[in-house]
């Protein structure tokens, strides 16, 4: 599906710019272009070739490989510990308790 | 395969052999079965309606304070808007052939109606305004029922309504949400007031019964399964909000009910961490609403939910051991009770109650005390501690206030009525504590002896809040006792080994105190104390290692930890503290090698087939991969080394994020027959997925030795990539190759403004199911997130652009070069979207660095800098770069350069910019940025309008004033062309050219050319409305100013003059008589231009004040003012005042 692009925010007489162009004979396709672009392009430098570069380098197929990240081991919920939940038994029935059971372990 | 091979000598040296001999199945990746997301934000989507065939969901989106309906559809993927924006609505309710959607909508009343979304979003409603009515569902394809409430919302009507013959027939009245009615059949269910839900046969409108929850919290509503054998609800049970209300804006859980059991049982179906309500269960799956960092979208399980639905008793209790949260044991001990009965009611209750505890749940471990409290005194007793906590938890501070005061005397007398019992002490010493009487609360905490393990967690919790934050170790002695006292089970007394541990990191004295843990275990005589003591000397054990870099000492410590392991191997809790505190110390001690062995170690003696190897998987895949990246990121010997772990972590996790990396590394032509080699033969010994050689072989194909791919081989890839199961391991990193493939195909159709917006939406949505399925990991997140920020900017649209930037500056970059590729497009996208103060901030932030591209980033902090109204700093910045950027110094820099100079008040400097950017500009050819044309004209044009608002002398100012209009024409003329408004730039032609003959009249060398300048003034005037009418700003100023300039200066009122004033005043005046109904704002602009007029008309003259008002006063007084006075007295005033100004000053 071709998709057109209609932006309509921040209009204002400045900047209220219509392309019209005719598509395969039929209605034109308009673009609203806000002030910012226009103002980027015209006064500011050209860096075209400085955002494909940018553009080419940073779109990412896989993971980054970053040394540092904020994850801190230790609170990981794979270490974490629980309190047991059979709580409420006394101390002596729970002696008398057979140990965990230990299925998972070969 | 020489490279393999040494990677293989250098990892191998350190894993037992063991460790690869794990052959996998992508099942046992996971405890539990993952939900699938089905929606992505950043919106919050949420109440999934399914078809029949559950090809489309209809779900709704909340964006921008607004509500709107969207469909999904499950064979694209592809999202919909299927109402408008500008309209709020909800409650999709799709009939089960797909044929007909209802939603509750809220165009024609703000309370909502039942409407009937047609085509082309075309809106039918089934009722009128005036009550709400809402909860639409589908009784038949020609029937619908719904709810109609009154405006308190406290009575409500059930209805149906027939399509084909528009009649309406009501059901019941009462306290009726969220009616659902079982698929085919007659039976609804609906909420009531209180905690139940009602069964109901539609055809005789009777009740069939009533179905208590006894589960703490609120209930939302209900909806049939396909079968209707269940009905499905959501249980509102963590205060989340801590408002001390649970309701719907609290965390929940799916639960379902058997509604013909006799005695019903609600099951709960997915973990309270998962915060899942809204479910709707469909044919195969059950569709649900999550919460994911914040955000809702919609999800698919199991029907059965997340646990299972093959797991024996043995699996559940095994997974319920190995369980990391409290929440994931309470709904394993409601499976135990739905599929086993293995415990009595009292003991599920008991165990709840004490996992919320432990989750710091009061107010669902309030509501188990209350159903438990006449079995023991205990439970009676934590009741009201459980109350209190809620209260002082909830109260937003501590300070002793009244009602805190008032609440905790109530509290202590509560307590006085109870049997005096250990337990019963220990609350009073919270209480005492929340009184801020800390000495008594310890005094009686201490004397307190507790006969059970609750009693000991709350005299440990009393002892944290009174000790852990004061000097010395007196909290760490309270755990050491826990851990040595043989009464509590072994779990717990590990649990408390686990907390004191934790506290020890950091503590100097660590080794006295372990000494003195040591001889207490050492004396004890319980078997679990021996396990305990090992536990303890296998810490002590570690710190060693850290301590040194001898590799010899470290291999002899780390043997010592193989034997232990091997005496703990058939203790459970034991071994698994062991595990994680050998694996957390070396980790957060950056010893990446120890760390490989010891994960290793870890996942040797574990059963493949046990609840516990999932959690193993995960812990050895991520410590793989951080040491992998520690190594990537070494000197360049230890490339190899990161090689290697990639290898190995492939071996023994068959990761995706890992294969990914490896394939990465070994990319070059002559490698790939060899690497092919490999992985066929670790798929052929089932060491790895087929799936996992395809998500290879599909890296490898958009390598393609360096040359981009073509689109083909993108979509080719794609395909492929979409087809892998989502049971693999790291499957982020599946979404984030598959966006980046949607992504690049997308790229190529982008020309000017147009692009695949299908393409668009797949990579958006494939990049946020990384961003799912990658939780902590914030390798992918950060990759996800930057595309994501490409992706926008290239649809430009900046503010999501900017928002997905922003998210992903919060991680850390690989190094400078990329964080200041991203902080580039992360400032464009802030300013693009009006921030142009964060995008200078973001720019900043990078000129901070060791960056490549410093002079472009000038360039740009100073353009950003005048965006924010920095102009000073903006125009010192130019100052340094201008001549660093040479050739590239383009006129639209030094037009920038020159409006920053002028709005910081420098004029000099400002005109030499300026003029420097109109030289230029005369010089520069058109060309093309972003689809959009650059025209040195109109740069031109704009810096020579600058010049002419200088504030220099007159003849500069009469100068430049007359080469900017001189340029008028032919802006006008390409109006369109130049992204310019005609009508705009034709009114300011008439200004620029009125100022010129005022500048003119004013400088006696050329006030002789004033008349000429006006008259040229006037007769873009009549041009002007000729084109675009005479009832408007330019033509009322013009004239006014016209009117009132003649006057003052005979000159300037000349017959030809006067005939063009007279002329659009005619104009004016005729389009003025055939205005119907003239604005109150259009009726004041008229009466101040007859004012004007009348003042022109009677002249100079001594008497002109009293003439003026008295003829003024027939205006005022005419039909016109009758008019405005009507509405706007306050117009009618003003217009006086301007009048009297006007006698007084003219």
């Amino acid at each position: 599906m071709k998709h057109v692009h209609h932006q309509v925010k921040h209009l204002n007489s400045v900047s209220i710019a219509l392309i019209s162009a005719m598509l395969w004979g039929c209605s034109p396709s308009i673009h609203l272009i806000d002030r910012q672009t226009i103002l980027e392009i015209e006064a500011s430098g050209d860096w075209q070739e400085l955002d494909r570069k940018f553009q080419d380098q940073e779109i990412a197929s896989g993971p980054l490989p970053l040394e540092k990240t904020k994850t801190k081991g230790d609170r990981r919920k794979v270490f974490s510990m629980t309190h047991s939940d059979k709580n409420n038994e006394t101390f002596k029935q729970q002696k008398s308790e057979s140990k965990t059971p230990t299925t998972n372990v070969r | 395969m020489k490279s393999i091979s040494l990677q293989l000598i250098l990892i191998g040296s350190l894993l037992p052999a063991a460790a690869f001999a794990q052959a996998r199945s992508g099942k046992n990746i996971r405890v539990f079965t993952p939900l699938k997301k089905i929606t992505v934000g950043p919106f919050d989507n949420f109440q999934a309606s399914v078809t029949g065939d559950e090809s489309s969901l209809f779900f709704t989106r909340s964006q921008n304070l607004s509500s709107q309906v969207f469909k999904f559809d499950t064979k694209t993927g592809l999202t919909a808007a299927v109402t408008k924006p500008d309209v709020d609505a909800k409650n999709a309710a799709v009939s089960l052939d797909g044929s007909r959607l209802a939603i509750t909508y809220f165009g024609n009343d703000a309370k909502g109606d039942v409407c009937l979304v047609e085509k082309d979003s075309k809106i039918s409603c089934i009722t009128e305004a005036g009550l709400g009515e809402h909860s639409p569902f589908w009784i038949d394809t020609d029937t619908i029922g719904y709810v109609q409430s009154n405006d308190r919302g406290s009575s409500h009507k059930l209805f149906t309504y027939n399509l084909k013959t528009k009649s309406k027939t009501i059901l019941k009245e009462g306290h009726i949400y969220g009616p659902s009615l079982s698929p085919g059949k007659n039976t609804l269910v609906y909420k009531a007031q209180g905690p139940e839900f009602v069964l109901m046969d539609i055809a005789n409108k009777s009740e069939i019964k009533r179905i208590k929850v006894n589960l703490p919290g609120n209930s939302g509503l209900a909806k049939f399964s396909f079968d209707g054998n269940y009905i499905y609800f959501s249980q509102y049970m963590l205060d989340s909000n801590r408002d001390l209300t649970l309701d719907s804006r609290d965390a929940s859980a799916i639960f379902r009910l058997k509604i013909n059991d006799a005695k019903v049982f609600p099951e709960q179906l997915t973990s309270l961490d998962q915060n899942c309500s809204y479910p709707t269960p469909a044919k195969t799956k059950l569709y649900l609403t999550c919460a994911f960092e914040g955000a809702l979208d919609v999800y698919s399980a199991p029907l059965e939910g997340i646990t299972p639905a093959n797991w024996s008793s043995k699996d559940i209790w095994e997974a319920h051991q190995a369980a990391r949260t409290y929440s994931d044991k309470i709904m394993l001990l409601n499976q135990v009770m739905v599929r086993s009965k293995d415990l009595t009611e009292a003991e599920f209750e008991d165990r709840l109650f004490s996992n919320f505890i432990f989750m710091h749940a009061w107010m669902p471990a309030a509501f188990y005390a209350k159903s438990l409290k006449d079995k023991s005194p205990d439970y009676a007793v934590q009741l009201l501690l459980l109350e209190t906590l809620t209260k002082w938890d909830a109260l937003p501070s501590k300070e002793n206030v009244a009602e805190l005061t008032r609440m905790l005397s109530s509290a202590e007398t509560s307590l006085k009525n109870l049997p005096a019992s250990p337990m019963r002490q220990i609350a009073q010493a919270h209480i005492e504590f929340f009184r801020h009487r800390d000495a008594s609360a310890l005094s009686i905490a201490k004397d307190a002896k507790p006969t059970n393990t609750m009693g000991l967690y709350w005299q440990t919790k009393i002892f944290e809040r009174l000790l852990a934050s004061k000097p010395g170790l007196a909290y760490e002695n309270v755990l050491l006792n826990r851990v040595v006292s043989a009464e509590s089970n072994e779990e717990t007394r590990v649990y408390y080994l686990a907390r004191l541990f934790e506290l020890l990191e950091k503590e100097k004295s660590r080794e006295t105190f372990f000494s003195q843990l040591e001889s207490r275990l050492k004396n004890a005589s319980d078997a679990d104390s021996a396990r305990l003591l090992e536990l303890v000397q296998n810490e002590r054990q570690i710190y060693r290692v850290l301590a040194t870099e001898d590799q010899t000492a470290v291999r002899d410590e780390l043997r010592q930890v193989v034997e232990r392991v091997k005496r703990l191997k058939d203790n459970y809790f034991p071994l698994r503290l062991l595990f994680s505190r050998t694996i957390v110390l070396l980790q957060t001690n950056n010893r990446p090698r120890e760390l490989s062995r010891v994960m290793s170690l870890w996942l040797s003696y574990v059963d493949p087939k046990s609840k516990e190897y999932p959690y193993a998987i995960e812990a050895l895949r991520s410590t793989s991969l951080e040491a992998a990246y520690k190594f990537y990121h070494g000197p360049a010997q230890t490339r190899e080394l990161a090689k290697g772990s990639f290898y190995s972590n492939i071996r023994t996790t068959d990761d995706l994020e890992s294969h990914y990396q490896y394939v990465l590394m070994n990319s070059s032509k002559d490698a790939w027959a060899e690497l092919l080699k490999t992985y066929e033969t670790m798929v052929k010994d089932e060491l790895i997925e087929a799936d996992s050689l395809t998500f290879v072989k599909a890296i490898h194909s958009t390598i393609n030795g360096g040359k981009a791919p073509s689109k083909s081989e993108l979509s080719k890839a794609a395909s492929e990539v979409e087809k892998l199961s989502d049971n693999m391991v790291g499957v982020g990193a599946k979404y984030q190759f598959l966006g980046y493939l949607y992504h690049q195909q997308f790229q190529a159709t982008v020309k000017g403004f147009e692009f695949d917006e299908d393409l668009a939406q797949k990579a958006h949505g494939s990049y946020l199911y990384a961003i799912d399925a990658a939780f902590n990991n914030e390798r992918i997140q950060a990759a996800a997130l930057q595309n994501l920020g490409l992706l926008h900017m290239a649809r430009r649209n900046y503010a999501m652009a900017a928002e997905y930037f922003q998210k992903r500056h919060s991680f850390a970059y690989e190094d400078a070069s990329h964080q200041e590729a991203i902080t580039w497009f992360a400032a464009k996208a802030l300013y693009q979207s009006y921030r142009p103060a964060e995008a200078v901030a973001m720019v900043e932030e990078a000129l901070a660095l060791q960056i490549a591209n410093r002079n472009a980033f000038v360039e740009r902090q100073a353009f950003y800098a005048w965006n924010a109204g920095q102009y000073q700093k903006s125009a010192k910045l130019y100052e340094s770069i201008i001549p660093t950027l040479g050739k590239n110094a383009s006129s639209g820099i030094h037009l920038s350069y020159g409006y920053a100079l002028m709005k910081s008040n420098q004029a000099d400097k400002a005109e030499s910019a300026l003029l420097k950017a109109v030289d230029l500009a005369k010089k520069e050819d058109k060309k093309t940025i972003d689809g959009i044309h650059r025209f040195p004209q109109k740069i031109e044009f704009t810096a020579r309008g600058l010049l002419a608002r200088l504030p220099l002398s007159k003849d500069k100012h009469i100068k430049y004033l007359a080469a900017r209009l001189a340029l008028f024409d032919n802006m006008v003329g390409s109006a369109k062309d130049y992204y310019q408004d005609a009508a705009t730039l034709k009114s300011q032609h008439v200004k620029e050219q009125f100022d010129l003959a005022l500048a003119k009249s004013d400088e006696p060398s050329q006030a002789g050319q004033a008349p000429k300048e006006l008259e040229k003034a006037l007769k873009l005037a009549k041009d002007f409305g000729d084109d675009h009418g005479f009832l408007n700003q330019t033509i009322f100023t013009t004239l006014k100013n016209a009117m009132i300039l003649g006057r003052k200066n005979p000159a300037l009122a000349s017959k030809s003059i006067n005939a063009l004033v007279a002329e659009i005043s005619k104009d004016a005046s005729k389009e003025f008589s055939d205005e119907k109904t003239p604005s109150n704002q259009l009726r004041k602009q008229w009466a101040e231009l007859e004012l004007v007029s009348l003042a022109y008309r009677l002249g100079q003259g001594q008497d002109f004040a009293k003439r003026f008002t008295e003829e003024s006063d027939k205006l005022l007084n005419g039909p016109n003012m009758t008019e405005l006075a009507k509405d706007r007295q306050d117009l009618t005033a003003s217009l006086k005042q301007y009048r009297d100004k006007m006698a007084k000053f003219l």
